[in-house]
Formats: C-alpha cells, sequence, structure tokens
C-alpha cells in the first residue's frame, strides 16, 4: 500500500509542486503587477512627505529606494495593511533618521544659516513645490511633516500613527505650519488681493 | 497670488518628472529583488511589519514605541485621580541620557526635576505646566547634571496624550543634543569673528593711497632677508616758503597730490609711499638695476610738476637717493630708508639730481650721522611747539591740550615728527628730544595763565634714565608751573626697557603732583600689566580704534570693554583721532572721558603774543571755543 500509495503519490507530488509552482509564478507575477501599481501611485507622496522634512534630496533618494525594494520584499504580507503607504514612510524616516545619527548631518547646517528661498514669480507647479518646500523647511521638522501628510489627503489618526505624535499635537502642529506658512508667503509678498483682511484673521487666530 | 493659491498650485496629481522617478524606483526595487531570487540569497529587513495604522495601543505606549525605534528616550506621565500627582516613568533610553542605569533610579516629577540644571529647571516647569493647562503640544531644552557632575544639552518634545477623548497625560520625547548645540555654538562663534575681523588697515593708507611706512619698512626688511634689491627714497619740499595761514588739511592735499603723482610714475606693481614728512620711499626687488633709471624719473617729473595749493602752484624741490643692496645683509628695513633719505639729502646739498650708494653705509656711520642730526636740531631749537584742544566729553568743553612737537625742515616748514621721533628712538637719542620738549613746554606753560590742563609726551625709552624726574621736577619747579596741571603721557610703551626705573619715574612724578597717561593703548605692545603695576590716571586709545569707531562693531566691542575696563581700575579714558559728531556721540555714550581730535580742534602753533609791550604773555591760541556739539 505504501508503496503504491508512494508511486501514486510521486506523480501526485510532481503534479501538486508543478500546480504549485505555476500558482507562486502567478501570485508573484500578480505582485509584481501590483507592486508596480502601487509604487506609481504613492512615490510622489513618501517623496513630498519626506522632503518636506529633510533638506538633502540624495538622502530621501536612497532612503526611498531601500523602502520601496523592502516593501518589494515584503509585498506578500504588506499588501494586506490599510495603506501600505504608511509602512513605507515610517521605514523610509528611520532610515533618514539613522542616516542622520551617523553623520550628524543635521549639525552641519542650521536652520539659521539656511539659503533665502528666492524670490520669485510663482509661474508652474513646480516653482510653487519648490517655493513651499523652501518655507516648510523654515518651519519646525514636525510641523512640516505633518502639514506636508495632512496636503497629501492623510488623516490625523493616520498621520499620528505613521508619525509617532499624538493627536492632539498633530491638529496642533497642522495649525501652527499653517500660521507659520501664512507669515512666511506674507513675508515674500503674497498677500492676495485682499491682503488686509486676511492679515486681521492670522492676526485674530494667534 | 497668497498662500492658498500657491498650495492649491503645488498639490497636484503627480507630475511627468515624478512619475518617472516612481517607475524607476519600482524597477529598481523589482529587479533586486529578482535577483534575489533567481540568486538565492535574502534581503534582510529589519523594519517592522507591523501595520502602522490598525495597532491600537494606548497612544502613550505607540508614542514611546516610536521613540524607541528612533534611539529617542521617553518620559511618560499619566495624570493620576484625587491626589493629583500621577505616575511618572522613563524609557531605559531617557535614563541612559540622563546618566542612570535603566531602573536604578525612582523617579517622581520632584526628582526627575532634580537631574535638570538648576538654571533650567524652572522653565522645563513652566514649559510643561503650559503644555498641561493649554493642552497643547510645547518643546524644551535643557541642561541635564548627570551623576558624575558632567553636563548634557537635551531637547525634548511635549506632547499631550488622550485617553477615550479626555487628556491623560504628557509624554516627553527627547534626545541628547550636546553635540548640535555645541556645533551651534561654534557656528554662532564663527560668524560672529568672520563678521568681528577687520583686515588689517594699516597696509594702505587713508590720504595718500599708498601703503603705509611700517607696510614699506616691512617690505623692505624683507627683500634685504631674501632677494636684495634696492630702495629709491625721494626728498619732496616746497622751493618757496608755504604761506603761514596753510592748514593741516591744506598740507594734506598736497601730500595727496604728491602721491598721486608717484602712482603714476611707479605704477602699482612696486611698493612704494610715504615713509617720512616730504620722503617718498619705493622698494625695487629682486631685481634693482632700474632703481637709478626710475629716481631719475621721478625727479624729474616732480621737479617739472606744478601742485596747486589753495590756489597758489608750488613747485617742489626734489632729490632721490637710491641705495642697493644684496640680499641676507644685516642693515634692516629701517636703516636701508635711513641710507636712502641721507642719500636723498646728499643729492640736494650737491645740486644733483640723485645719489647712489652702491651698499648700504657701515651701522656705526649711520647712527652717527642719525644722532648728530638730532643733536643738531635740538641745539638749532628746530622745533616747534603746538597744542591740540582735549574736550571733557561729560562737560561738553575744552579743559585740556596736549603739547605736540613739530620738526622743522630745512626750509623752517614746520612737519609732523613721527619720522624724526622713530629715528631718535632707533639711535637712542630720544632723551635728548624730550628734554628739550620739556623744558621748552614748561617755559610756555609757566608764562601764560595756567587755566588749562597739559599733557606733554615723554617716550617709554626716556624713563630709563635716572636723572629725568629730577631734570623733570626741576623744571616745574624753575618755570612756576602748578605740578596738578601736568600729564605726562607715555608713548611707545614698548620701549620701556628698565622697569625699575620707569616706575620711579611714575610714582615720583605723581608724587610731585602731575598724572600720568599711556598713549596709543591698544597697539604696539602695550601691554595689560602696566594699567596694574604703574601708577597711570588716564589712558588714550590709540586712533586706530577710533577713526572707524562707527562703522566698526569690533572697534567698538574693544573700546567699550576698555572703558569698563579702565573704570574697574580707577583709570579715566580719552580718545584720539576724533573726526565726526558721530564718533563723539558714541564715545560719549560708552562713557570715554575725553576726546580728542580734528572735529574737536586742530594743534595750533602756540605763539606768545607780545601785545603789550614789556609783558611777555602767552596765549594758547585755538580754534574759537568750539564745544564738542560744535
Amino acid at each position: 500500500m505504501e508503496f503504491e500509495g508512494t508511486a501514486a503519490l510521486t506523480t501526485d507530488q510532481v503534479d501538486r509542486e508543478t500546480a504549485r509552482k505555476a500558482e507562486a509564478a502567478r501570485v508573484k507575477a500578480a505582485h509584481d503587477q501590483e507592486f508596480a501599481a502601487f509604487a506609481e501611485a504613492s512615490y510622489h507622496q513618501v517623496e513630498r512627505i519626506l522632503r518636506s522634512a529633510c533638506r538633502d534630496r540624495e538622502v530621501v533618494e536612497d532612503a526611498l529606494n531601500e523602502a520601496y525594494l523592502h516593501g518589494r520584499v515584503k509585498w506578500s504580507e504588506l499588501r494586506a495593511h490599510d495603506r501600505p503607504i504608511g509602512w513605507i514612510v515610517v521605514t523610509a524616516r528611520f532610515k533618514i533618521m539613522k542616516d542622520r545619527q551617523r553623520c550628524q548631518r543635521e549639525a552641519a547646517m542650521a536652520p539659521e544659516d539656511l539659503p533665502p528661498v528666492p524670490r520669485s514669480n510663482i509661474a508652474d507647479v513646480w516653482e510653487a513645490q519648490e517655493t513651499l518646500r523652501g518655507w516648510l523647511h523654515q518651519l519646525p521638522t514636525r510641523h512640516a511633516e505633518v502639514f506636508q501628510m495632512a496636503q497629501e489627503g492623510f488623516s490625523n489618526q493616520e498621520i499620528a500613527r505613521i508619525l509617532g505624535l499624538t493627536e492632539n499635537s498633530v491638529r496642533s502642529y497642522k495649525v501652527a505650519a499653517r500660521r507659520g506658512l501664512r507669515e512666511l508667503a506674507e513675508e515674500a509678498g503674497y498677500t492676495g488681493p485682499d491682503g488686509h483682511r486676511r492679515q486681521g484673521v492670522s492676526r485674530g487666530s494667534r | 497670488m497668497d498662500l492658498d493659491d500657491i498650495l492649491a498650485l503645488a498639490e497636484t496629481t503627480p507630475s511627468p518628472l515624478e512619475l518617472a522617478r516612481a517607475r524607476r524606483v519600482a524597477r529598481a526595487a523589482q529587479g533586486q529583488y529578482d535577483v534575489s531570487l533567481a540568486e538565492g540569497y535574502k534581503i534582510l529587513v529589519d523594519a517592522d511589519l507591523v501595520d502602522p495604522l490598525t495597532c491600537d495601543a494606548d497612544e502613550a505606549a505607540r508614542v514611546a514605541r516610536v521613540a524607541q525605534l528612533s534611539k529617542l528616550g521617553t518620559v511618560t506621565w499619566t495624570a493620576g485621580g484625587t491626589e493629583g500627582v500621577g505616575r511618572i516613568f522613563w524609557s531605559d533610553e531617557m535614563a541612559r541620557i540622563f546618566g542612570h542605569a535603566p531602573g536604578t533610579f525612582r523617579l517622581t516629577p520632584d526628582t526627575l526635576l532634580g537631574l535638570v540644571h538648576p538654571g533650567d529647571a524652572g522653565r522645563v516647569r513652566a514649559a510643561v505646566r503650559a503644555v498641561w493647562e493649554r493642552k497643547r503640544p510645547g518643546e524644551v531644552g535643557f541642561r541635564v547634571i548627570r551623576p558624575g557632575g558632567s553636563i548634557r544639552h537635551v531637547h525634548c518634545h511635549l506632547e499631550i496624550t488622550t485617553s477615550q477623548g479626555e487628556p491623560s497625560g504628557i509624554i516627553a520625547t527627547g534626545e541628547d543634543v550636546t553635540t548640535l548645540e555645541l556645533a551651534r555654538r561654534e557656528r554662532r562663534r564663527l560668524a560672529v569673528r568672520s563678521r568681528m575681523l577687520c583686515a588689517d588697515p594699516a597696509a594702505r593708507d587713508a590720504l595718500t593711497g599708498l601703503a603705509t611706512r611700517g607696510y614699506v619698512i616691512d617690505k623692505v626688511d624683507r627683500a634685504r632677508r631674501t632677494t636684495g634689491g634696492a630702495v629709491v627714497v625721494v626728498a619732496t619740499e616746497p622751493a618757496t616758503r608755504l604761506p603761514e595761514a596753510l592748514t593741516d588739511e591744506d598740507r594734506d592735499q598736497l601730500t595727496a597730490a604728491v602721491a598721486g603723482l608717484l602712482r603714476t610714475v611707479v605704477g602699482s606693481e612696486l611698493t612704494g609711499g610715504l615713509v617720512g614728512s616730504g620722503l617718498w620711499g619705493v622698494l625695487l626687488a629682486p631685481a634693482g638695476d632700474d632703481a637709478e633709471r626710475l629716481a631719475a624719473r621721478i625727479v624729474e617729473r616732480f621737479r617739472n610738476h606744478l601742485f596747486n595749493v589753495r590756489q597758489k602752484t608750488v613747485r617742489l624741490n626734489t632729490s632721490a637717493g637710491v641705495v642697493h643692496f644684496g640680499g641676507g645683509i644685516s642693515a634692516s628695513g629701517f636703516d636701508l630708508l635711513v641710507d636712502g633719505e641721507h642719500a636723498a639729502r646728499d643729492a640736494r646739498r650737491n645740486a644733483a639730481s640723485i645719489a647712489v650708494l652702491d651698499q648700504p653705509v657701515a651701522d656705526g656711520e649711520r647712527a652717527d650721522r642719525c644722532r648728530s642730526r638730532v643733536r643738531h636740531a635740538v641745539s638749532a631749537n628746530r622745533f616747534a611747539l603746538y597744542a591740540q584742544p582735549i574736550v571733557d566729553l561729560q562737560l561738553n568743553q575744552v579743559t585740556r591740550h596736549e603739547i605736540l612737537l613739530r620738526v622743522r625742515s630745512d626750509t623752517g616748514e614746520p612737519v609732523a615728527p613721527w619720522a624724526f621721533l622713530d629715528m631718535a628712538e632707533r639711535v637712542g637719542e630720544i632723551l635728548t628730544v624730550d628734554k628739550w620738549v620739556v623744558d621748552h613746554a614748561l617755559e610756555l606753560i609757566g608764562r601764560g595763565a595756567q587755566t588749562s590742563h597739559y599733557q606733554v609726551n615723554l617716550s617709554g625709552r626716556s624713563l630709563a634714565d635716572p636723572g629725568l624726574l629730577a631734570f623733570v621736577t626741576e623744571a616745574i619747579d624753575r618755570h612756576g608751573v602748578k605740578p596738578e596741571c601736568l600729564t605726562f603721557e607715555i608713548t611707545e610703551t614698548a620701549l620701556i626697557e628698565n622697569r625699575n626705573e620707569a616706575l620711579a619715574f611714575a610714582t615720583g612724578i605723581r608724587e610731585v603732583g602731575c598724572h600720568l597717561a599711556l598713549d596709543d593703548f591698544g597697539t604696539g605692545y602695550s601691554t595689560l600689566t602696566h594699567l596694574k603695576q604703574l601708577p597711570v590716571d588716564l589712558v588714550k586709545i590709540d586712533g586706530t580704534f577710533i577713526v572707524d569707531l562707527c562703522r566698526s562693531p569690533a572697534s567698538q566691542a574693544l573700546v567699550s570693554m576698555l572703558v569698563k575696563l579702565c573704570a574697574a581700575l580707577g583709570i579715566r579714558v580719552a580718545a584720539e583721532y576724533v573726526q565726526d559728531e558721530q564718533t563723539i556721540e558714541l564715545l560719549r555714550n560708552l562713557g570715554v572721558d575725553f576726546a580728542q581730535g580734528y572735529r574737536t580742534g586742530r594743534p595750533e602753533p602756540i605763539t606768545v603774543s607780545r601785545a603789550e609791550a614789556q609783558t611777555v604773555e602767552l596765549e594758547l591760541r585755538f580754534p574759537p571755543q568750539y564745544t564738542a556739539l560744535g
């Protein structure tokens, strides 16, 4: 029985093995596709969030490369997450933090030494983003990150969990960041057509 | 356009560039993953695979966990019930930041504050209270004193934790920022340093636009130590006596005009400058072959040029001396310029345009000639005394005068004495000059009403003479001068060679009733030891700190600290070279006692007016009662 069974099992096993392999290949192909779609949809958001807090563009890119690679390796688990983008942000942020702790990059340049944001006429998307980034870099890091994540559509709870903050803080940081940005914008001469009213409003909210 | 418009513009769907980057990153990740599968190795993922969005630990634990992963320390405080104290604990990392082994310290809010530097504890307490009362996050930086006594800088973010919709406590996330703090301070220090550091202004003379005397001497000195070369010294002197009415400004104008002409003849490659009154030095190094031709060219141009002073034309008698020297000779840069000057004088005496020395004069011969020049000037009374008013900045009126020396040139023209005095000091004949000045100044003062306070200069080198004190006291008696109206200013304190004699003179002169001042304080080798050991009553801050006072924060810092220092030591402070109203105001605010300079009054010759027959009355003529406010 056993021998027969063995023989029968063997062919069966081979079949199953082949089927499993085919299934694995199918799953992998599906995951590959899923991952590619995820990367394409999430990359710009993660990049904008990280760059709102980190001035060094290359550091951000390195961190993103590693985070997405690890994301691909663990995609079979990540795909089950509510929003895998959260994990990518967390992973890339840790990578940047470790980098910074290793080489004390922050010590090399202090906010007070930052080159002033160039005053240009904001005519296109790229210029708007660059100007905004320049202003964000002048805000406290936490304010900048929270603000940018909110811009990318994350809820307060999501932001709190991804950045490791309390929800109370997220609410405060968001308000503080917007106030800081408005001040910087007004300082740079972007007061809108109705400058007085807006100034009054911002004074009132302080 | 305002912030909202900018935000709207920036917040768009991914741009083509961003999409391209996204695809590239995805492809790279996919590629590396596939290679790892094909080659059978594992890519290590050290990150936690928990979905950050679904974990539902309580808020404090969640924040603490993220902090721990980021190597940040946390202190968690949970508000207590009716007791009001609550529970407090710190993470192992935070314990380490405070210098304690995990679990060895009994933490309460008070013991924790006890670990904070006493200077910062109040601020930390206030920050925590503000966060809790306003229910808003905050941050605080403070110093921690570790058990061994070492101090670390720590920065903490303070956040309100919420539990079941109610604020439940505070969590502080912090890290040791000592390295950052030190780096920040160093950056700030360097910024201040570079703002305060002034390029050496001694290299260019403001009036002539040429190198200063010191710079020329140093350059010549370098050349004689290295390559050798030649110096050309051009002596210029007005061919006719200038009208008495000429002011210093007119003379300065003439000097500037001569300098301008010299620049055009010599060009900008060669080092040249004013090395004495009416003496211009030019260095040719390493090759001095062209020196004679250059000298002849300068002399010819100068002789043929008509200079304008006050709508009058002036011709300059000009002659030049050329000194060739080899490398590594013993004669100093100063010596070579003196040789050049002597050669130029010889040329004039011989009615030649230039005289050439193929090598420097022997040291003894040069010194003898210098000494005899000084002695001759003294014995022939070829000096004139001037008085410059000094304003008391508190009273805002002239209360003092400095007696200044002018040397008469060959044509009898009084010229600034700095080059002459330098020479006299170097050949050890300054005592003779100083004695002449003391004797004649006291004579003039004694003949006058003695309504002012008079400051007379003495070289630091003269103080070494044991007979000086007796000479001065005798002169005071002989001329009937009130000793309390006299201040002796020690110039060139670097040259005080015999400390004992200097101290004996200083003490003795004060016992007589006179005051003692240090001149040109802050430059050269004037040391702070003098302020401690010599019985000084007044310090005159060197003019280099005053001329740029309004523009230079470094000068302001130095002057203000010097004033404080002197006040603490019981010494009054005077400023020289005061040239404008703004400077006067600044000096007054800084607490300087006296100001002296062109703004408060130029030096005027002390004249003896013989208006009434028989009686000889001294009248110090200074410009019509200037007050400091003009």
